[in-house]
């Protein structure tokens, strides 16, 4: 990994939490789920990173979340249950010879439309999570679900955009 | 022991899980359901700057709006300076008799939300204003919530939008006493229990506060009628109700200061148990 692609992570990580607090966490719409990015910066670990390393990881960016929208441990929960499911995740979908272990970007590593796939699976376990630990009952369970499928369709395309705008852009052969 | 390490080992991304999850909803306990925390702490003091900011950059958008909002206001303010007799005591403004109970001050809504099953509004008072729990808030329109956690600088108050918010509201033609409750759906859909069949409601009412909690004074508006439902098997109305605020568009509110809150409230508590 050479030094520029630490730079663009860092500045993407920065990017990505900035527009969750100021632009996405303000946009409401009446039962729907809110849209949220920052899920992509734990996609884009290595395919190939410590399991237990990339729980830890997954913790500390929903704690800085929390930790910025003072919405106690929500974010923490659910990205630390989409940080655990993630290998079985990647295990399930991977192709039959495996992943190449020597690309760095999991976008690269996939294909665009693999990964787009791990987007949608990721988002909509967070936001399973995020909303049920939120209501904690099963009183208008209907609601509950409408917003997280809303919030599941929203996320995962504003991801899928903003991979395709930033992400894919060195990858135009594997599309 | 051998056993115990390759079982550590096997299972050592489940024990991890359940470990950082046992913390994240200890988290989830201790600051957002329950209003145990203790607001002063760093997380707060953080996410209180952003959302000033976010806030500030969002309000010029809405200047407009709130100008027109405020003018209207105002001039129900000066309609009642001119005309005290043609608007005696079932107005929106507190009435002489109330302020001599209760004191107003004005704060800034610096984050609001109506997404959540409980929702917070924050605001930029706090202790050192004189700010305390079980305050009211209210806007020159309608009820808005109650202050629930304060910090030096910001408060919190749970907003009337909240499944955990329970308001004493009278029907201002009838007076007939009920419970203002949220059931986490639609937040302009509210509904008010416990009021008989006796009495006659109509679309359109209003239901004005109760004022027995000393959170809010009497005769604030509270809520409209949109619906009243009938059902034979119990003996109370369906209400279906929408807020005389808009709470999705919070731009500054009136704390509300009971100044015999405090005797009230030990009065109270040195009732003897009888019941329970």
């Amino acid at each position: 990994m050479t030094f520029t692609s630490y730079i663009q992570i860092v500045v993407l990580f920065i990017f990505l939490v900035l527009s969750q607090v100021f632009l996405f966490d303000l946009i409401h719409i009446t039962g729907f789920g809110k849209i949220v990015v920052y899920p992509l910066i734990l996609l884009l670990l290595p395919i190939y990173t410590p399991r237990f390393l990339g729980m830890i990881v997954g913790f500390a960016i929903g704690y800085l979340i929390d930790f910025l929208l003072g919405t106690g441990g929500l974010h923490t929960a659910a990205m630390t249950f989409m940080a655990f499911s993630r290998g079985f995740v990647l295990d399930a979908i991977s192709p039959s010879s495996g992943y190449d272990k020597n690309l760095i970007s999991p976008v690269q590593e996939m294909g665009i439309g693999k990964f787009l796939l791990l987007v949608l699976i990721m988002v909509f376990i967070h936001q399973l999570l995020y909303y049920s630990i939120e209501r904690f009952s099963f009183h208008n369970f209907i609601f509950t679900i409408r917003r997280i499928a809303t919030g599941t369709i929203l996320s995962s395309a504003t991801i899928a955009l903003l991979t395709l705008l930033f992400l894919a852009r060195d990858d135009k052969r594997k599309i | 022991m051998r056993n115990l390490f390759y079982l550590i080992e096997r299972f050592h991304l489940l024990i991890l899980l359940l470990i950082l999850e046992g913390f994240a909803l200890m988290f989830v306990r201790k600051t957002n359901l329950y209003q145990d925390s203790v607001l002063g702490n760093a997380s707060k003091a953080v996410s209180g700057k952003i959302y000033t900011v976010r806030t500030d950059i969002s309000e010029y958008f809405g200047l407009k709006l709130e100008n027109e909002r405020l003018a209207e206001e105002n001039a129900h303010y000066l309609s009642q300076i001119s005309y005290p007799l043609i608007y005696p005591l079932d107005s929106t403004l507190p009435s002489q008799s109330d302020s001599i109970v209760f004191d107003y001050s004005v704060a800034k809504v610096i984050d609001n939300n109506i997404t959540q099953s409980v929702n917070y509004i924050m605001i930029n008072k706090g202790i050192n204003d004189g700010i305390e729990k079980g305050q009211g808030l209210i806007t020159g329109l309608g009820v808005v919530g109650i202050i629930t956690n304060t910090s030096p600088d910001y408060a919190l108050a749970m907003s009337v939008v909240s499944t955990k918010s329970r308001i004493s509201v009278k029907h201002k033609n009838s007076g007939a006493f009920g419970n203002l409750t949220w059931d986490g759906t639609n937040p302009w859909r509210l509904s008010i229990d416990n009021v008989s069949k006796t009495n006659t409601v109509a679309v359109g009412d209003t239901f004005v506060t109760a004022g027995y909690s000393n959170f809010f004074p009497p005769n604030i508006p509270a809520a409209i009628v949109s619906e009243v439902k009938q059902d034979p098997s119990t003996s109370f109305l369906y209400i279906d109700v929408k807020l005389s605020i808009e709470i999705d568009k919070l731009d500054y509110v009136y704390i509300v200061k009971s100044k015999d809150k405090p005797q009230i409230d030990s009065l109270r508590n040195s009732l003897p148990i009888i019941t329970q």
